[in-house]
């Protein structure tokens, strides 16, 4: 435990600041229950989501690359995004700025172009699920729980995006046909790439009982 | 092996003039149409697929690379309307044994087949389009907006605000799917969650300082042509 950090830039997403707003609110509460901090992102803008990437890609990047460097500014490593389409973004940008240096300058001399701090180092984003199970993981949660969700039956879905695709997600699992050295790293903190089980266990942790939900995991 | 002489007769001798191999260079300069030379049709994506398995068995990611890579304009084109149905699960690119990103590499050959105006303007595209103004104009999204904005673009008649111009939700026309999706969890909300959108509806949220970028961003847009 504690590998991530306890203090970590929050990138909300705008979805989080309107019609799903329930969510940012307890997202808020269990994280500070749970000893956590969540440093808001000031002045955040859209993630592009999965529209904006088949419109433009250096714009899509671009858009990212602005809030990694608002994160570096509050002085952060880690951006924390509880959204799957924000963190995908996210991680698609830190792939392709890792990946490939010109991209990274491009996007560098741009971002200077438009009047924000460039990019001194890529920052990572992790889900938020990744970041509740390893820094404060199911035997917190279950010390913490005021009133346990006992006899709520759970049906946990983690969506599309949590764990693929691994190239930005970096959940690696299987073996493929690739080399050694092509085969791209995996987290240390990764769930579990075709079966995640981090929400089935926070839920138990907290008195919720987990329905078979299994083939629609990640559907 | 087959040696009686026969083979010939099922399988007819054809003869393809009109390929276009510029046409895979074009995709493999973009960024990320690269990985598309790294494919060995093995169709572990068209297995994965979930359009492919649920809804059109024409919808064949592997068979779309492996025309791009022949060159086999005309094909593609007859797959044109469904070439846009990915739903963008990334299965394939997750499962791709080969490092094949495929999701963004289909999205790369729809993008040149538009630049090179072989394909009509496809319903995701026009979307995809809508949503990437909104982002460029205020730096974020609102959900309100978004939502009755398309369908206003979609031809339905909206009753707007007579001051902000602004479609009123459920005032005009709706369509019915949208009044049993959104009505239903509205039932149960709070009074100051749904003043709170009410307000983001008026007031679109913004980002500060984004004119600067917001510059930078629509000239980086207008020299990919995305938007046109």
């Amino acid at each position: 435990m504690g590998v991530i950090g306890k203090r970590v830039a929050y990138y909300p997403g705008c979805s989080l600041e309107g019609a799903t707003r329930a969510y940012d609110v307890s997202t808020r509460i269990v994280a500070r229950e749970l000893g956590l901090e969540l440093d808001y992102l000031e002045d955040y803008n859209c993630c592009g989501a999965m529209e904006s990437k088949n419109v433009t890609f250096m714009g899509t990047l671009l858009l990212n690359a602005r809030n990694m460097s608002l994160a570096r500014k509050q002085g952060h490593d880690v951006i924390v995004a509880p959204c799957n389409g924000c963190s995908f973004s996210l991680q698609r940008a830190e792939y392709f700025l890792q990946t490939d240096s010109k991209i990274f300058e491009r996007v560098n001399s741009l971002l200077k172009e438009g009047g924000v701090d460039l990019l001194d180092k890529i920052p990572e984003t992790y889900h938020i699920l990744e970041w509740f199970y390893h820094e404060a993981g199911p035997q917190k949660v279950k010390e913490k729980t005021k009133r346990p969700l006992r006899g709520l039956k759970v049906a946990n879905y983690y969506g599309c995006l949590y764990t693929r695709p691994h190239f930005y997600a970096r959940t690696y699992s299987h073996a493929g046909g690739q080399s050694e050295e092509a085969r791209p790293r995996r987290r240390e903190t990764a769930d579990d790439d075709e079966h995640p089980y981090y929400m089935n266990a926070l839920f138990e942790a907290a008195g919720a009982t987990s329905v078979e939900f299994e083939p629609m995991h990640t559907q | 092996m087959d040696v009686s002489g026969d083979w010939n007769l099922i399988i007819l001798p054809r003869v393809i003039n009109d390929y276009d191999l510029d046409f895979a260079k074009e995709v493999m300069s973009l960024p990320e149409g690269k990985t598309m030379i790294q494919c060995y049709q093995c169709s572990y994506c068209t297995a994965s697929c979930p359009v492919h398995n649920y809804w059109d068995e024409r919808y064949n990611s592997r068979h779309f690379i492996h025309l791009a890579r022949l060159g086999l304009i005309d094909e593609l084109q007859k797959r044109a309307d469904v070439m846009w149905r990915c739903v963008s699960c990334h299965k394939c690119t997750h499962r791709c044994p080969k490092g094949v990103l495929v999701e963004e590499v289909l999205k790369a050959i729809l993008k040149t087949m538009a630049k090179k105006g072989l394909i009509d303007e496809y319903p995701s595209k026009k979307f995809d389009k809508f949503f990437t103004e909104s982002v460029l104009e205020y730096g974020r999204i609102e959900d309100g907006e978004l939502l009755f904005g398309w369908i206003e673009k979609q031809g339905y008649n909206v009753v707007k605000d007579p001051i902000l111009k602004k479609p009123i939700p459920f005032l005009g026309e709706t369509p019915e799917w949208l009044k049993q999706l959104v009505m239903k969890p509205i039932k149960s909300m709070n009074i100051s969650f749904l003043v709170l959108n009410a307000k983001h509806m008026l007031f679109h949220p913004r980002t500060k300082n984004w004119n600067k970028f917001k510059q930078v961003l629509r000239k980086v847009v207008q020299e990919e042509g995305g938007l046109t």
